[in-house]
Order: C-alpha cells, then sequence, then structure tokens
C-alpha cells in the first residue's frame, strides 16, 4: 500500500477544509476516514498474502526485476 | 494546489481481497482431517471456480453461494449484502449426495482424478428453478443457449458454504497465472496507477491490438487477461493463445506499460452479465479500467448488439471500474489503418472485418492470413506451431 501526495484545487480544498474544520479534523484525516475502507482493503492485500512470497515468484517469472 | 492523501491501488470488489488457500501446514492437517470422509468430486470447470474463489479472483466470494446470495443474484444481480454481483457461483449435487451433508459438516471436494483440492464447509443445502434461473442471468429460457443448456443439466440441489483450498498447484501454465494479489503487486512495482483490463479468448489480430492500444493511451498499463479453459472444436488451443501473446508483447508492446496473465476460468455466455463479472474480476486483479465491446461474452443472437455495454449504466460508478466501451474494429482500406464506425466514414465495402470464420480457415490449411487482419509476424509464428485448434 502506497500513498503518494496528490495535487488537488483550492476549490476542492476548501470544501475539504470545511467539512474537516466542522468534523474537528485536518484535511488528511478527513481524507483518510472518507477512504477508510478503500486503504484499509488495499492494505489488507498484503496482509493476508505473503509479499515476499509474492515478490519472489514475480522475479522469479520475469515479471519484475 | 494543495497536496493531500491519494491511495493508488483500487480496492478490490466488496473491499477485502479473499484469501482462501491454506498454509501448507493447514493444508496437511486438513488432508488427515479429511480422510475417509464424505467426498464430492468436481468437474474442471468447478476446480476452476473453487480455485478462483480461493485466490481472490472472485473477491468477496469466500465460498460456493447460500441461498440468500443465490437468489439475490439471480433476480437483483446483488449479493445478500447488496454488493453487485452477476453471476451465481453455485455447487450442484445429487439428492443423493445432499442427503449425505449436513450445515456445518466438512466435506473434501476432489477433482475428476481423485485429487483432494479443497475443503467444503456446508452452509445452505438447497433447491433451484433452472428456468428462473435462465430467464433472469441468460434472459431467455432456450436450450440452445449453453449458458441454459448447462443450468438444466445441473444436479437437482445446491450446497453453499466457505472454501478452504488445499491443492493450489496453477500447471500447466504456472508461469502465467496470476493471482490478484500478484498482478496487484506487479502494477504497484511498475508504478501503474491505472490499469486498463482486456478479456479475450482468442490470437491477438489487429482489431484486438487496435482496441488495446487505444486502452494503453488512457492508462498507465495494460493487462491483457484471455479467459483459458473448457473448448469448443475448432477454438485456438491455450498453449497457442498464451505463445501469441507473449509474441505480441515481447515484440510490439512496450514491455514496461503491458503484461499478461491468465485466467482460467469457465465461460457462462451470458452476455451483459458476464460483462460484468469480467469486469469485478479485472477490478480484482487491480485494473481501474476495463475494456467492453460490443456483444462481450455473447452467443448467437440472444443479447442486443449494446447490451453489454448498456448494462453498466446506473452500476458504473457502483462497481468502481472504469469502463470503456468500443464499437466493433476493422481494417478500413480506403484510411488504411484500423478503425470503428466511430472514426471511420467510409462503407463496408472497403472495411474488412476481423472474421474468426475466415482466420481459422486459412490457418487450418496452412495459408497466410491477409496483413491486414493480422499481423505477419503472428501469422508467421502460428503456422510454425505443430497444432493450433482444438480437434
Amino acid at each position: 500500500m502506497t500513498n503518494k501526495p496528490v495535487q488537488i484545487s483550492e476549490d476542492l480544498f476548501i470544501k475539504l477544509d470545511q467539512m474537516a474544520t466542522q468534523r474537528g479534523v485536518t484535511v488528511d484525516q478527513l481524507v483518510q476516514e472518507m477512504l477508510g475502507d478503500s486503504l484499509k482493503a488495499a492494505g489488507a492485500v498484503y496482509q493476508d498474502h505473503d509479499e515476499a512470497k509474492i515478490k519472489e515468484r514475480l522475479k522469479s517469472l520475469g515479471y519484475i526485476d | 494546489m494543495i497536496k493531500v492523501m491519494e491511495h493508488i491501488l483500487i480496492p478490490p470488489h466488496g473491499n477485502t481481497l479473499v484469501n482462501r488457500v491454506l498454509s501448507e501446514a493447514h493444508a496437511a492437517e486438513a488432508k488427515t482431517r479429511l480422510a475417509g470422509k464424505f467426498s464430492l468430486t468436481l468437474d474442471d470447470e468447478q476446480v476452476k471456480d473453487v480455485k478462483n474463489i480461493a485466490r481472490g479472483v472472485l473477491s468477496p466470494l469466500t465460498g460456493f453461494m447460500n441461498e440468500s446470495d443465490f437468489v439475490r443474484v439471480v433476480e437483483e444481480m446483488r449479493l445478500a449484502d447488496g454488493t453487485i454481483w452477476s453471476i451465481p457461483f453455485v455447487l450442484d449435487v445429487s439428492e443423493e449426495d445432499a442427503s449425505n451433508m449436513n450445515t456445518g459438516d466438512e466435506v473434501a471436494l476432489q477433482d475428476a482424478t481423485g485429487n483432494l483440492i479443497a475443503v467444503l464447509h456446508v452452509g445452505d443445502i438447497y433447491g433451484y428453478d433452472a428456468a428462473h434461473v435462465a430467464r433472469f442471468v441468460y434472459g431467455t429460457d432456450d436450450s440452445a443457449h449453453p449458458g441454459v443448456a448447462h443450468w438444466q443439466a445441473m444436479k437437482s440441489r445446491l450446497v453453499g458454504g466457505l472454501i478452504d483450498l488445499i491443492d493450489n498447484t496453477k500447471e500447466p501454465y504456472y508461469e502465467v497465472n496470476l493471482d490478484p494479489a500478484e498482478t496487484r503487486y506487479l502494477f504497484k512495482e511498475r508504478g501503474w496507477k491505472t490499469v486498463a483490463g482486456f478479456q479475450t479468448r482468442n490470437v491477438p489480430h489487429r482489431a484486438h491490438e487496435y482496441l488495446q492500444r487505444c486502452a494503453l493511451e488512457l492508462t498507465d498499463g495494460l493487462f491483457i487477461n484471455p479467459i483459458i479453459g473448457k473448448k469448443k472444436t475448432g477454438d485456438f488451443q491455450d498453449e497457442v493463445i498464451i505463445k501469441a501473446y507473449h509474441f505480441m508483447i515481447e515484440n510490439f508492446f512496450p514491455r514496461e506499460s503491458a503484461t499478461f496473465s491468465i485466467l482460467p476460468a469457465r465461460m457462462n455466455y451470458a452476455g451483459p452479465r458476464e460483462a460484468v463479472l469480467h469486469a469485478i474480476i479485472r477490478k480484482n486483479f487491480g485494473c481501474t479500467h476495463f475494456v467492453v465491446g460490443r456483444d462481450h461474452a455473447g452467443v448467437g443472437d440472444y443479447y442486443g448488439t449494446y447490451a453489454a455495454q448498456k448494462i453498466f449504466e446506473g452500476i458504473e460508478d457502483e462497481i468502481g471500474i472504469k469502463i470503456l466501451k468500443f464499437e466493433h474494429s476493422f481494417m478500413c482500406k480506403t484510411c488504411e489503418t484500423v478503425a470503428t464506425s466511430k472514426t471511420c466514414g467510409h462503407g463496408d465495402d472497403v472495411r474488412v472485418p476481423p472474421s474468426g470464420t475466415k482466420i481459422r480457415d486459412l490457418l487450418s490449411a496452412g495459408q497466410p492470413v491477409p496483413a491486414d487482419i493480422m499481423r505477419p509476424q503472428i501469422v508467421e509464428m502460428l503456422l510454425q506451431q505443430k497444432s493450433l485448434f482444438v480437434e
């Protein structure tokens, strides 16, 4: 699971900031909360599957270096 | 501009990537526990269902459907919890076998050779009306439809329940048979934020390639994912499809933006409903986009020209994968390129459609397929194969 910063417009930020303020959280916390299920699910891919084994197999098959 | 968080992996369908594959130690325990217990023998297509469920290909399914999921999927195209799901995944058993099982039992699932495949934790045991299923899922109860015929030939009872996979072998095409967890890792490693999934059952011709390139123009990566499995006489052999796509990716696509893995799975020929299933499966593999042409997964004249595309109206956002809808593509002799009716203004007299029958007839006779239908290099590679078609 990788999180990368993404650029958003001032307009969207203002809307998110208003929502975050109402809920007493930061914008990042709000986005995390909104994506909560998605983030958890994406992370679960590697919690329930052995990442090292996956990497080793893909390497051995030539899919990744 | 402001920076906030972005997650780069599309969540699996239902938000959980299922993994019901037992570790070696647990598989050994299960084998011991199941020795001498009641068992069911599965056909090859059912074995594929079991493996696909366990490996997360069919997430969020964790086993064969219990009655509440089954009924709602058939009638409303949703699982009991409301998640969109289009095709029932069920295990049919005889009355006699059903009488040997009770809810809560562990039953051994074995293949036709007697090899132990999985444990079924028996859930609901229930009946069904094949004609009712056929009308909802296939839109017809005509027994000439292969999907309808399949349901009509099924045993009289269904058994649902969780699956634990014991035999996780991926032969005979281990090297090109990736699980969703593996493709997701692969996409992440390659830094693809958007990935177009491409469903096929054939060797690549120019029209396929056109759609693949169009999809790749819109996304970071292309994931070609042919369904491998039960064939009818005259179909390309699985090995030939695999070799052809290897050749295509090695020689024509940028390796850093295209990849390939097979999907051993049954074909239901359910047209629009199957297009939805195919999109969900590719979402589970980590695709953000999915190519749907006209008459996707159809058979005969059972479905309208655009039915497989129209079915996504109103549910595409809920499924969460972007559907790339394409018209039939063809080589236009006047345009001197592959095009669709959307991009070419000429008549049928100058359009060369990729006729599967023509391709098959020419290759069967050892003759080259015209270059405007299939790349000469692909044709040459195919003509070098000892055998191309299922006999």
